[in-house]
């Protein structure tokens, strides 16, 4: 099980108590996850992790650095981290714009995160529960393949000037394919709370999707044409543009779309894309791994480029302001949005569709690549589990898996309109968050032409 | 450390479930040490190590599978509730299980070690800095250069599985990679040179002495001029060209279009749920025209120096080589115990591995290579008439079964009469992994031929990172579209 707030504050009030001269920051992960996977209608692999990682982070007065990581809270391996992270700071180079670490005293919010429900959630329940599912649908020749992920995370974060954090949390992650004959759909959803995934309506919009038009096979010739994404197709993008465009690397590296572009309008009037950990209709969590307090961030404000997402020592570095972003200590990106949304519209899918005079609806992608060319994040990959093709106004048949190949900044400076309603999509890197997505409808996508 | 683990204490545990009603289990208990320095722009960047410890038990139970692993590995009564939870989910499995066939496997006692000259952490930090300061000096002295990186990486997991048939298996694995890059800018334009090879450069199961071997320093300058000269350079044209692959990138071709697809447990529809299936099925072995006669892809796990090799999977088995692709023909697949035995076999290939003992060990590459040919890449290049020469991942896309591929690369040549013409950037090519293979009518002698260590094959939930290797000649492929 995870750790709870004072057997987290035990090795925090160890490795503090190391500094000396120097300032130490500790950040302590625990995480309970149970995840069982299924394929051919078959729960193949049941599986439960508990598993704790403490990170230390070692600050010379001049500014450098160095960072130890250990799975062991052994007082001896703790010790053993604080001289490894010492030993690597005195061999390191001075951080450019170091003004010390985060030091406010500021309460962060409380909130009850934890849903006892889901943690005790019984792994013979679980299988009941999907063994019911699996029933129905063997009836209609489909077979699902998926996963049902359950997991208690608490995270500690504490340093040497006084700044102390815990929060313990829950969250669930349903994925479903369903497989019938050559065809496939999918649903997911990610939640807090197990009571909040409603298991046997994801099922039924897998099978749903799978279904649909199956006698009414199409071919496309491919090239550019309206397309219309639905939230987790998005969130594979998000996915992306996270690493290459919002990260604080990519922006000092300068592979960002947005490094020298802040206050520049880089996508469409009617995007707006933000970093909201505190807004608790979606998967609030109260600090970031540096132990500042989440606050709604804007990264992208009506197409405007506002800021990337950095973790405090990258904010002087960068000359930006800290937005509570740090993912990890010493994490490469250096920043990272784990709680992006894009803002909803008005439309509805049905809607989009009513719209369409000739285009593609997209359940979601698969293997999408963002490295062809990061500055205009042009980005390829395959379209999965449901591709439908509109003609005058209506889905008019099946699509087989299409690929593409897109600029991510002219996609979004195309958008023509976006869902009101949002899903929350989970990521398996990302164990306290996710992304909050629309559907949305491009005016161009280039599809590649079929051969 | 995993070797201070007492095998009985593990054996004990695997006792009592038995005795619990459990048809077999195994435990597997891991250290994995890692160091990782990088620099960046004269200045040290990154210096961090990781320690982690980690037991894990798999269990089956009647009909059904459970996993369970902890962090806590020293503490038995931690050690205990693992067993317990990976025996209750192997229970709950059942519940809704259909009958699993799993040979049973001979008791093996065994100790293996890859080897090396120099121990990776007996290299001081100041040294390894020094080191790669030095490589990218010559990176840095040009206003165009935006990033100059270097990073060297030591990697040491040591491993003791246990299991109910009795197999007592220690194991440790060394390892080291390194790399440099150099960044370009100008204008919207963005582009990056790397040397061996990107995201981290590359890997062997050795010492230092593979670090001093890679003579960063010493091709510093080649990447430095080859970024720059790429932001002037006209884009890879589109269209049908005769394509010759360098070595790196073919290694990368052959990991996405054969390693992936040759997997048994995609091909049965269980990975599905994350990665996607296989164009490749059981009924296609022996008889199914993978590539052309000059294509023979082995899967060989006892490369010494290699990170794709081993001593035993995480099944106990021992490290095989045997052929997945032979003169063109598909005749093999990555297996597994229960994969094996669902397409009527009574043995593994001994591909099951997991990252660490906190996660479950699923079926992954070993080292998966192209057998080398004849033809010298001097005469290869010499008898194209109109092509185009690429090599160094720069993207990868490939769908749900392995056949739908896209590639970008970081350099690309023009070939005109049978030589190497002026530089292109951002060469991309695509198509259907059959027709791929089937094109391909010059292979690579073995002087052309390299093994590729890649240390971030990405499979299973919670996604499991492997540390696989390919090795590749350069070949041609005729008629490839260019995008």
């Amino acid at each position: 099980m995870i750790l709870t707030g004072e057997q987290s504050a035990r090795p925090i009030e160890l490795a503090t108590s190391e500094a000396g001269d120097d300032q130490i920051d500790v950040a302590l992960t625990s995480i309970d996850r149970r995840l069982s996977r299924f394929a051919n209608s078959e729960l193949h692999q049941n599986t439960a992790e508990s598993s704790a990682m403490l990170t230390v982070r070692v600050l010379l007065a001049d500014g450098r650095l160095g960072t130890a990581t250990t799975s062991s809270l052994a007082e001896s391996d703790i010790r053993q981290s604080v001289r490894l992270a010492r030993f690597a700071a005195n061999s390191a180079s001075s951080l450019p714009g170091f003004a010390g670490h985060y030091s406010k005293p500021v309460d962060v919010t409380r909130a009850n995160l934890f849903d006892d429900a889901t943690a005790w959630l019984d792994p013979s329940e679980k299988a009941r529960l999907l063994g019911d599912i699996f029933d129905e649908a063997r009836s209609k020749n489909i077979s699902f393949a998926g996963s049902l992920t359950d997991s208690c995370i608490a995270i500690a974060t504490g340093n040497s000037s006084g700044v102390r954090r815990y929060a313990a949390t829950t969250q669930c992650d349903a994925s479903f394919i369903a497989v019938s004959g050559s065809n496939s759909g999918h649903a997911t959803q990610t939640a807090r709370r197990i009571g909040d995934l409603d298991l046997v309506q994801l099922s039924s919009e897998a099978v749903e999707r799978a279904g649909r038009f199956s006698d009414r096979p199409r071919q496309f010739e491919g090239g550019p044409c309206v397309a219309i994404v639905e939230p987790a197709g998005i969130a594979d993008l998000f996915e992306w543009i996270n690493m290459i465009t919002f990260s604080g690397q990519s922006f000092e590296e300068g592979s960002s779309l947005m490094h020298g572009k802040l206050g520049e309008q880089i996508f469409g009037s009617n995007v707006t894309i933000v970093d909201d950990a505190a807004d608790p209709g979606f998967l609030p969590f109260p600090f970031d791994m540096e132990g500042l307090p989440k606050k709604r961030i804007t990264v992208i404000d009506r197409g405007v480029a506002t800021t990337p997402l950095v973790d405090y020592l990258y904010a002087g570095k960068l000359g930006l302001e800290a937005t509570a972003s740090a993912a990890g200590l010493g994490s490469d990106d250096h920043g990272s949005g784990l709680h992006l949304c894009l803002a909803a519209g008005s439309s509805s899918r049905e809607e989009m569709i009513r719209g369409t005079e000739r285009g593609v609806l997209v359940t979601r992608f698969h293997y999408v690549n963002g490295l062809l060319d990061p500055r205009t994040a042009l980005m390829t990959g395959m379209t999965r589990d449901g591709t439908f093709l509109i003609e005058h106004g209506e889905i008019t048949g099946r699509l087989p898996n299409l690929r593409w190949t897109q600029s991510i900044s002219e996609a979004f400076s195309s958008v023509m309109d976006l869902s009101a309603a949002r899903r929350a999509i989970g990521s398996s890197w990302n164990p306290i968050g996710g992304t909050l997505a629309p559907a949305v409808r491009f005016e161009t996508w280039n599809f590649d032409p079929s051969r | 450390m995993s070797h201070s683990f007492d095998p009985t204490q593990l054996a004990d545990l695997l006792r009592s479930l038995s005795r619990s009603g459990a048809r077999y289990s195994d435990a597997r208990a891991t250290t994995t040490e890692r160091q990782l320095v990088r620099v960046r722009n004269h200045r040290v960047d990154v210096i961090s190590s990781t320690v982690d410890h980690a037991v894990g038990v798999r269990v089956l139970a009647g009909n059904g599978w459970g996993f369970a692993s902890t962090s806590d590995a020293r503490n038995h009564e931690a050690l205990e509730i693992t067993a317990q939870r990976a025996l209750s989910l192997a229970r709950a499995s059942h519940l809704i299980g259909s009958p699993i066939s799993f040979p049973d496997s001979d008791a093996v006692s065994a100790s293996w070690a890859s080897s090396y000259l120099i121990d990776p952490w007996s290299i001081s930090l100041e040294m390894k800095i020094e080191y790669l300061l030095a490589a990218i000096e010559p990176i840095g002295t040009d206003p165009r250069i935006h990033q100059a990186v270097g990073e060297i990486s030591s990697y040491r997991q040591q491993k003791l599985f246990v299991s109910s048939a009795g197999s007592i298996i220690h194991q440790t694995a060394t390892e080291m990679g390194g790399g440099i890059e150099a960044h370009a800018m100008a204008g919207n334009d963005y582009q990056r040179r790397t040397y061996p090879n990107p995201f981290g450069g590359d890997y062997q199961a050795r010492g230092w002495e593979f670090i001093e071997g890679l003579d960063l320093r010493g091709n510093a300058s080649r990447i430095r001029d080859e970024a720059i000269a790429l932001l002037d350079a006209p884009k890879a044209p589109a269209g049908t060209f005769d394509l010759v692959i360098g070595s790196s990138q073919l290694a990368l071709q052959v990991h996405e279009s054969c390693g992936h697809a040759a997997e048994l447990d995609r091909a049965l529809g269980y990975e599905v749920s994350l990665a996607g299936g296989s164009f490749l099925d059981p009924s296609m072995l022996g008889t199914f025209h993978y590539g052309s006669p000059g294509v023979t892809i082995v899967a060989d796990a006892t490369i010494a120096g290699s990170i794709g090799s081993f001593g035993f999977d995480d099944e106990g088995n021992k490290a095989q080589r045997f052929p997945l692709v032979e003169r063109g023909i598909f005749v093999d697949f990555l297996t597994g115990r229960e994969s094996a035995a669902r397409i009527g076999r009574d043995a593994s290939n001994a591909t099951v591995r997991a990252e660490s003992a906190s996660r479950l060990p699923l079926i992954r590459m070993t080292n998966i290579n192209l057998e080398p040919g004849t033809a010298s890449l001097d005469e290869i290049i010499a008898s194209t008439r109109n092509g185009i020469f690429i090599d160094t991942n720069k993207s990868w896309s490939i769908d749900d079964r392995r056949l739908n591929f896209q590639f970008g690369c970081e350099v690309g040549f023009a070939i005109e009469n049978g030589r190497l013409g002026r530089l292109l950037k951002n060469p991309v090519y695509g198509g259907s992994t059959p027709s791929f293979w089937r094109s391909c009518d010059l292979v690579g002698d073995r002087a052309s031929w390299q093994l590729w260590g890649l240390p971030n094959c990405g499979k299973g939930e919670p996604l499991q990172t492997m540390r696989v290797a390919h090795g590749a000649p350069a070949a041609r492929f005729l008629g490839v579209e260019m995008r």
